[in-house]
């Protein structure tokens, strides 16, 4: 019965072994990915999305979550994501620096870059935030998230001055 | 030839593993039938896994997704009591959809439930005497009050005692106190003239009924791996059991109760899913508890119980709607000291609506449920505008202010809101008749949602929160998983199948305990009033077994 079968728990270590190498994203798309998901979640005092490997989750992603036709959107958009960058400023995303970047991602989310600008920074956006939020730093450090323990009391709102 | 068992009983959840446990303590020989596997929550700690430690992160894949493509209640932590849509399949016109969400389990759905525990008041039982729509319940409060008593202090519910007419207070354990961004709900509220009050969530925040108190992880709806919270098969089950009276038999898809020349119950007709094969089983008496819908759908295949023409008719619900989503000022960047997402439960708005007035335009009422503060995955980030280190620190200033409410509307009983088995002949894979379910919404919701947003908009206003979004819905019907009626009680059996004692009028010892006997929905949610009525019909079943007079017609 597949209801039952007994969950899989493997830890997602493979992501961060050194010989890692991308199953579904090739090397340039990788390097791609790594610095759109930095663009989108840079390091500031906490880590950004490059230190905690955004690039790695987007690439299992790629291979076990997410649909055929969001795979294929996802692909397609880092095809055009160089074509748009070479058409503007002669290179591709990755060989761009960091404002010849930013400027690609502001023009993409305002819609200034077209149809295709707007879609493939929304899903880029949610793939990087998942991979980020979702990671132990982007979570504890950046977040400082601190539940899902077991504490032996609920305080509440102990504010008087939220109280009124 | 003697039968086998004095009561067989379907279906473990709320009802069935109430009345289960009722009947084997007063010394009944039960047989339990329970469609689903034995799956103990407590033996299972994926719950309090690290997220990032998880395959996907949690997600489920797109082959997983595809066998929830209906029940998107299913996720990573409870899809395993989660029934898949293929497993057993429904039918719904095109069109109208319907979400049908089920959990073939010993426990049933109450091992995910949203816990909160309402006691219903004579506003609710008498309603349709108020407004005209509907039948009135056969019961009063009074009928029913021992029996909230009784079940409240054998679950734990923590809540707190208002002394609202409309929301009769109960026996509770300590409530869990609310969070900052509630006390500024509340504070909305207030102004508007309205009650926001600790939620009724049935979890034990002191040790207590050999379980031990919340330890505030706040994922109750990922099943409870202490048994803090309560689940018939943490707690119903095992008392059953140790009575000695019961025999439960999991993996156990019942077809059909089978009657005797008579039309006396005289056992049921189950398969294994397993093996297929169909067996029966002999009793004095049956109790269907198989949740609203299951046990209707036996009543049909059964062909028995229907003289009143009723059964089917009659489903309501709760519709959804209204979701908004904002963000309290003061709150920004302002992180809890604690592990805020820890609550176990929300906080909640009673109904405040056609109760000292009559609205204009709706009857019925409907109630919010709110929460606020941080949680595990910062949601609203991915509807944040922006990019960049200003964007991450956009997110960690919201990430503790947020706050969000919904409504639970009570839908009405309409003609055209029904159930029957499928008229196309559609079976599941064990050759049971499946069913076509069919409701829509209609003027009287339609006007409530309006009302409903109109609210929740007036109340964020109030409360000085920044509306971020808004979602004015309605989700789908079945999204509240509060289905009910379609073998409504009452007190003439002309217009209703089972009479005040949840007792069938047709088949004198068949007795249906789950929500199908409700006449209305009410806008308080179920549960609670399920186990009350469960545990005063198995008392009846006794009492009249007792007196030689469970095979006994009403005059």
């Amino acid at each position: 019965m597949r209801r039952r079968e007994v969950l899989t728990l493997v830890p997602l270590s493979s992501l961060a072994a050194d010989n890692w190498r991308p199953a579904v994203l090739s090397e340039h798309q990788n390097r791609t990915v790594d610095q759109l998901s930095e663009r989108i979640i840079p390091r500031t005092e906490t880590p950004g999305a490059s230190d905690v490997k955004v690039n790695r989750y987007i690439d299992q992603m790629l291979k076990a979550g997410l649909e055929q036709k969001e795979r294929e959107h996802f692909l397609s958009g880092l095809e055009w994501l160089d074509k748009y960058c070479r058409a503007q400023r002669v290179q591709p995303f990755a060989d761009l620096d960091e404002a010849g970047q930013a400027a690609a991602l502001t023009a993409m989310q305002n819609g200034e870059a077209g149809e295709e600008g707007v879609r493939f920074f929304r899903q880029m956006k949610d793939l990087t935030l998942r991979g980020y939020y979702t990671s132990r730093e982007g979570l504890l450090q950046e977040l400082e998230y601190r539940g899902n323990g077991v504490y032996t009391s609920y305080p509440g709102c102990t504010h008087p001055e939220h109280q009124k | 030839m003697s039968a086998s068992y004095d009561v067989i009983v379907i279906g473990s959840g709320a009802a069935g593993g109430m009345a289960a446990y009722q009947l084997t303590k007063s010394g009944a020989k039960v047989l339990l039938l329970e469609a689903g596997p034995d799956v103990d929550p407590r033996r299972d700690n994926s719950r309090h896994k690290k997220v990032w430690d998880l395959p996907l992160r949690g997600a489920m894949s797109p082959q997983e997704r595809d066998r929830y493509r209906i029940n998107k209640s299913a996720n990573f932590y409870n899809k395993h009591v989660m029934m898949e849509d293929a497993e057993e399949p429904y039918s719904t016109p095109a069109g109208k959809p319907f979400v049908w969400v089920r959990s073939r389990v010993v426990g049933g759905k109450t091992l995910h439930w949203g816990r909160l525990s309402l006691r219903f008041s004579d506003l609710d039982f008498q309603a349709a005497s108020r407004d005209g729509h509907g039948v009135d319940w056969p019961i009063r409060y009074g009928d029913v009050e021992p029996y909230y008593s009784y079940v409240e202090k054998m679950i734990g519910v923590a809540g707190t005692r208002e002394g609202l007419p409309h929301l009769p207070d109960g026996i509770y354990q300590p409530a869990v106190p609310l969070r900052c961004g509630e006390h500024q709900l509340r504070l909305g509220c207030e102004k508007l003239g309205f009650r926001l009050i600790p939620g009724r969530m049935a979890v034990v925040t002191r040790k207590d009924f050999n379980r031990p108190a919340c330890h505030y992880c706040g994922y109750c709806g990922r099943l409870c791996c202490t048994g803090a919270m309560f689940s018939s098969r943490v707690s119903f089950i095992p008392w059953a059991m140790k009575t000695g009276n019961l025999t439960m038999r999991p993996n156990s898809v019942v077809r059909a109760v089978l009657t005797d020349a008579e039309g006396f119950a005289r056992g049921v007709a189950f398969t294994d899913p397993l093996t297929k094969k169909e067996q029966e089983i002999s009793a004095n008496a049956v109790v269907l508890g198989a949740s609203t819908l299951e046990s209707t759908r036996i009543l049909l295949n059964s062909r028995i119980a229907n003289s009143s023409g009723q059964v089917g008719r009659n489903l309501c619900e709760h519709v959804m709607a209204a979701k908004i989503t904002g963000i309290v000022p003061k709150l920004r960047g302002k992180m809890p000291s604690y592990a805020e997402d820890g609550h176990p439960g929300f906080a909640y708005m009673p109904p405040f609506q056609n109760i000292a007035k009559p609205e204009k335009d709706f009857i019925r009422g409907y109630s919010f449920q709110g929460s606020s503060g941080v949680s595990e995955y910062p949601g609203f980030a991915h509807s944040t505008d922006g990019f960049g280190a200003a964007f991450k620190r956009r997110v960690k200033e919201m990430y503790p202010a947020m706050v969000t409410m919904e409504t639970n509307g009570e839908v009405l009983t309409h003609r055209e809101n029904f159930v029957e088995i499928d008229p196309d002949g559609a079976k599941d894979p064990y050759g049971i008749p499946t069913l076509r379910i069919q409701l829509t919404y209609h003027e009287n919701e339609r006007n409530m949602i309006q009302h409903m947003n109109q609210k929740a908009e007036e109340i964020f206003r109030a409360a000085g929160i920044e509306i971020l979004s808004r979602d004015p819905g309605p989700r789908p019907p079945g999204w509240s998983i509060h289905e009910v009626g379609t073998a409504r009680m009452g007190s003439d059996r002309r217009t209703s199948v089972l009479d005040r004692f949840n007792r069938s009028h047709d088949v004198p010892n068949l007795f249906v305990v789950d929500g199908a006997a409700f006449p209305s929905a009410t806008a308080l949610e179920p549960t609670l009033t399920i186990m009350a009525l469960a545990a005063r019909a198995s008392d009846r079943l006794v009492q009249l077994s007792k007196r030689h007079e469970l095979r006994k017609r009403a005059g």
